[in-house]
């Protein structure tokens, strides 16, 4: 009997031995993928252009931060940045403003119609927005919303509705019905209810909407780069004009990718964790 | 009579409630998408000039056109080493740091940097990775090889847009896994471990059945992904050259409705990728789905 388990154990730690020590050159091997590109990144964008040229991976003789203010001067980074956060408020505002009371509906009415209404939204998951490029475009023409911020207001909240209703619709039903109960007894309309204690309840869902939101606005590039124009752009279309260059200037596109970044990494170190588990979990329920 | 009243009542209520979401999605989403259908069967050379139905004439002439098929073929190359690329490394970096060995952190850290970078800040970089006188080849020359111009030899580039597109997504989809197996009761196959189970078989015989919906997920996201949404990669960093070898379906879409001004056509384009993609999508759906799980 002992000896079974010795055997057995020593098994295992000697699979488990070849497991971890194969399992951290791999992931050693994918890390110095990923550092010596961003390490590349950095450096390039403190280094003059001739520097960069004779060594791209050395590390940067001195701080120059000129990179920084060419690209700036090049492509109007800040100003496009302002773009992006007024399409960006906007697409928070109307998300939540539609996808909040279409959420109780659908969490809280006994009608045929909550299920139906929620497939329709959940069927939008499996569409490839991309594709709707050339439609889109048209609709927003027809609008008379071309090159208007208004336009992306608009169409990026239908974009986020499907994912927004099916998460709020989850953390409603998970309150109990008793509560509402009371605050319709004691005379509160629907729209009371919602706002006095279904919003306080979902503040998680919510803020969770609101993060997801961020990080999809301000990555969004292709339709950004087809409906505004050079006084609406986005930072993300800003950004990529450094790369119109006849020679690309490395320095200075490295620059414009880490502007263009940090409010996104300021964002996901305060709330990586949660992001992406919610996106795992999220996205299992759709 | 009154029973009546409340009921419709509640619908009318319930169509209020439900009235900002619906317009909005009906008018950006449903209503472009039904548009995409229509727009397949004209013929249409130019927002200005006057469309004429055709029927599915589009369509029979997507068979016959080399460049879609060129694209077609691409996107396969794209979807069949892409996919698995991204996904098993990152099944297996999500199973190896959820045991939590020194330097798990670092590694969570650094794995997620590219995470944090968009699709144009990920084009960006490559493209200083990839040039003549980039990174990879600054690198390649330390080793004593011989660099390359990777996006512009037609040898390398579809391959190079394939590791720009993967590079980064193996970073989401090993904390995608980690978050997930995290998640998983550690009882559920803690029992399996102690009788000597080894790692590859606890792996994929004990933790992939318990988390297979995510897995499924996770292929339909990618397959979404590849198959039209990584065009922005390619119009960033080749828009479809060297002679069409990086042309995808989803570049290809985008360049005969924006640059070639085949309206119509391009719409052919999108509504069969859309098939394709709705019917692999399906098939993973199908098999990925757990019953047991509410």
């Amino acid at each position: 009997m002992s000896t079974t388990t010795t055997l057995l154990s020593r098994g295992r730690l000697k699979e488990g031995w070849m497991f971890f020590t194969f399992s951290y050159i791999i992931a050693i091997i994918y890390a110095l993928a990923i550092a010596i590109p961003v390490y590349g990144l950095l450096t390039a964008s403190l280094k003059s252009t001739t520097e960069i040229y004779a060594s791209p991976l050395g590390f940067p003789k001195t701080m120059d931060f000129t990179p920084f203010f060419r690209a700036e001067r090049a492509a109007r980074i800040i100003k496009a940045m302002g773009n992006t956060m007024y399409i960006l408020i906007g697409t928070e505002i109307i998300t939540l403003v539609a996808a909040i009371p279409a959420a109780y509906a659908v969490a809280r009415y006994r009608s045929k119609l909550a299920p139906a209404t929620e497939t329709v939204f959940s069927v939008g998951l499996l569409i490839p927005f991309f594709a709707l490029l050339l439609p889109v475009y048209l609709t927003i023409a027809k609008l008379g919303l071309m090159y208007t911020r208004t336009s992306l207001m608009l169409f990026y909240p239908a974009t986020r509705l499907p994912l927004s209703i099916i998460i709020l619709a989850s953390h409603m039903r998970g309150i109990p019905q008793a509560i509402e109960d009371s605050a319709v007894m004691d005379g509160a309309s629907r729209l009371q209810v919602i706002r006095h204690v279904f919003i306080p309840l979902t503040q998680s869902g919510i803020a969770l909407i609101l993060i997801m939101n961020f990080l999809a606005v301000w990555n969004e590039f292709m339709f950004a780069f087809l409906i505004l124009n050079n006084k609406t752009r986005t930072v993300q279309v800003a950004a990529a004009t450094l790369l119109d260059a006849q020679t690309p200037d490395f320095g200075l596109i490295s620059a414009g990718v880490i502007m263009s970044s940090i409010p996104v990494i300021l964002m996901y170190s305060f709330f990586q964790n949660k992001i992406v588990a919610n996106m795992a979990e999220g996205s299992v329920k759709g | 009579m009154t029973l009546r009243i409340r009921k419709s009542n509640s619908k009318l209520t319930f169509l209020l409630l439900v009235a900002p979401a619906l317009v909005l999605y009906l008018g950006m989403i449903v209503w472009p998408f039904l548009n995409m259908l229509i727009l397949s069967t004209f013929r249409w050379r130019g927002i200005v000039r006057p469309k004429e139905f055709v029927g599915l004439v589009n369509y029979i002439r997507l068979f016959k056109d080399p460049g879609f098929r060129q694209a077609l073929g691409n996107t396969g190359i794209h979807y069949l080493i892409g996919l698995p690329l991204g996904i098993l490394p990152g099944f297996f970096f999500g199973y190896f740091l959820h045991f939590r060995k020194p330097g798990h952190n670092l590694f969570r850290i650094m794995f997620f940097l590219p995470v944090m970078l968009s699709a144009a800040g990920v084009s960006m970089l490559f493209k200083g990775i990839f040039l003549p006188n980039g990174i990879l080849n600054t690198l390649l020359q330390l080793v004593g090889s011989e660099g390359r111009h990777w996006l512009a030899d037609p040898s390398t580039a579809l391959l190079s847009i394939i590791a720009a597109d993967t590079w980064g997504s193996i970073g989401f989809q090993s904390m995608f896994f980690y978050a997930i197996i995290g998640s998983v009761p550690r009882e559920l196959y803690e029992a399996a471990r102690l009788e000597g189970c080894g790692h590859g078989a606890l792996q994929w015989k004990i933790v992939f059945p318990l988390i297979i919906d995510s897995f499924g997920v996770l292929l339909m996201m990618r397959t979404k992904h590849i198959l039209i949404g990584s065009a922005q990669v390619v119009m960033l960093l080749t828009g479809g050259a060297p002679k069409g070898k990086t042309v995808t379906i989803g570049f290809y879409l985008y360049d005969q409705a924006f640059v070639a001004q085949r309206l119509g056509y391009s719409q052919a384009v999108g509504v069969f990728s859309l098939i394709v993609g709705l019917t692999i999508i399906f098939v993973i759906r199908l098999y990925t789905r757990r019953n047991d799980l509410a």
